[in-house]
């Protein structure tokens, strides 16, 4: 009893830790994790992703349903670094996000809801020459081409310039995403509670005896 | 001494690496003052400005919405405001909220439509954007209402500190000055009739909106106007939330009948 408790309790800590992190991190990361966008010397929008993925996707069950995020967001560079030819964007620049690919039943969803990016073309305003942005990244169950099986959602996306200021479009990024918790991650939580629950319920039987 | 010099290497080059991000000043900046959550001054003031909501049409949603102001994490002392440190856990907990008013978490993790409810923003590096959504399909919606108030507190539920003062928040469905997406900034002109001069008729709009200093405006006539945005829009000059005598000096400037 007591080696099962052992070998249980680790597993245990693990699988709860596992299972319960996306929603700690529901608050959002720091910038650390967020799209930076500026431009290159050439006049080019350029884009430096510090973590393509695969983000998780925590559920969702309020007027959508499936696994969603606003996270990683979009931020402008806000001091010049010539040396990687990075350069902030100038007044006038209007930022746009389109859309070049994207896998079955993954969206992007504007900043409050007023767009949905789901096939290749589609686009909206992200920002001036300072934004901080957060389009939500959705995958959504009810869509009729949501596949249980897919464990990494992929889109890839863009950034045009549609004010004054004329930049070229970016190099196409691309994020990918994962709904959790994954099963795996779910059965990891339910033999973790085993381990904690299980043990003291038989020690709690072997008193009544 | 060799590990050192490669420690001190691989910092070097973390620090070149990383890029150079800003917060947001649009967002509010959550910190700590005299033992209490606090919002740090460099960032959005609750308050000091209309927050304008756009219109939204999904299956699941009518009505306007948008996720500024959101909250950021002060990263440097500002105002007696300090910089957070883990562990620590920031909730919003609404104190007051108009009929109508909700507030979503990032993604839906949260719903907030009743005094007492709260939901988790983040630790002390927190960034986050709730929705905040003025729901046109809920029974108390008032159609004649032009701003709606959420007022709110930050709570920490774990590292010892007190709850933020009270603040609120003025969510507009209507227009704001220089509010559009994205934000441009633009003075205010007193040429309330949008007819390309400012006249006796804006005048006369002047005269109904200026309610003195530090009052934000309350018009009420249907003929003229009712909705306080309205006079911001086009008569307060400094932006300070009121229609005052430093107003009407500008509006003087602009005055030609």
């Amino acid at each position: 009893m007591s080696g099962l408790k052992v070998t249980l309790r680790p597993i245990a800590v693990m699988g709860m830790v596992l299972f319960t992190s996306p929603m700690v991190g529901r608050g959002g990361p720091p910038h650390g994790e967020d799209v930076v966008v500026g431009r290159s010397g050439a006049g080019q929008l350029a884009t430096e992703v510090p973590v393509p993925g695969p983000h998780e996707l925590p559920p969702v069950n309020l007027g959508i349903h499936g696994w969603a995020l606003a996270d990683p967001g979009l931020l402008n560079l806000a001091g010049d670094e010539p040396g990687k030819d990075f350069f902030t964007l100038g007044a006038g620049a209007i930022v746009n996000l389109e859309l070049v690919s994207v896998d079955p039943a993954l969206k992007v969803w504007s900043e409050g809801f007023g767009s949905v990016l789901t096939a290749p073309g589609q686009s909206f305003i992200v920002g001036g020459s300072v934004f901080d942005y957060h389009p939500m990244y959705h995958i959504d169950s009810d869509d009729p081409a949501f596949d249980p099986a897919t464990e990494i959602y992929s889109v890839m996306l863009r950034l045009f310039d549609s004010g004054a200021t004329g930049y070229a479009p970016s190099e196409p990024f691309t994020l990918t995403f994962t709904p959790v918790p994954e099963p795996a991650t779910g059965l990891l939580f339910v033999l973790g509670l085993l381990g904690v629950l299980g043990p003291r319920k038989r020690h709690g039987a072997r008193r009544l005896r | 001494m060799t590990a050192r010099a490669a420690a001190l290497s691989l910092a070097v080059t973390l620090l070149l690496a990383a890029d150079v991000v800003a917060q947001d000043p649009l967002d509010m900046w959550v910190g700590k003052s005299a033992g209490r959550l606090a919002l740090s001054p460099p960032g959005f003031q609750p308050g000091s400005a209309y927050n304008p909501l756009f219109r939204v049409d999904q299956s699941f949603l009518h009505g306007w919405s948008h996720v500024n102001p959101g909250f950021d994490h002060a990263t440097s002392s500002a105002g007696g405001v300090a910089p957070l440190t883990n562990p620590v856990e920031i909730r919003l907990e609404v104190v007051a909220l108009d009929p109508a008013l909700v507030v979503f978490g990032p993604a839906f993790s949260f719903t907030l439509d009743q005094p007492g409810e709260r939901g988790l923003l983040g630790d002390a590096n927190v960034h986050t954007h709730p929705t905040w959504f003025i729901d046109e399909e809920d029974p108390g919606f008032n159609p004649d209402q032009c701003v709606w108030q959420g007022t709110f507190k930050l709570v920490a539920t774990a590292g010892g500190l007190q709850p933020s003062q009270p603040f609120t928040l003025l969510l507009t469905n209507v227009p704001v000055r220089g509010g559009e997406f994205p934000p441009t900034p633009t003075p205010a002109s007193g040429d309330f009739e949008e007819d390309s001069d400012v006249d006796g008729e804006d005048a006369g709009a002047f005269a109904a909106c200026i309610g003195g200093p530090q009052r934000r405006p309350s018009p009420s006539d249907p003929a003229i106007t009712t909705c306080e945005v309205d006079c911001y829009n086009a008569f307060d000059f400094d932006d300070d939330m009121d229609i005052d005598l430093m107003d009407f000096a500008d509006f003087q400037m602009e005055y030609d009948p």
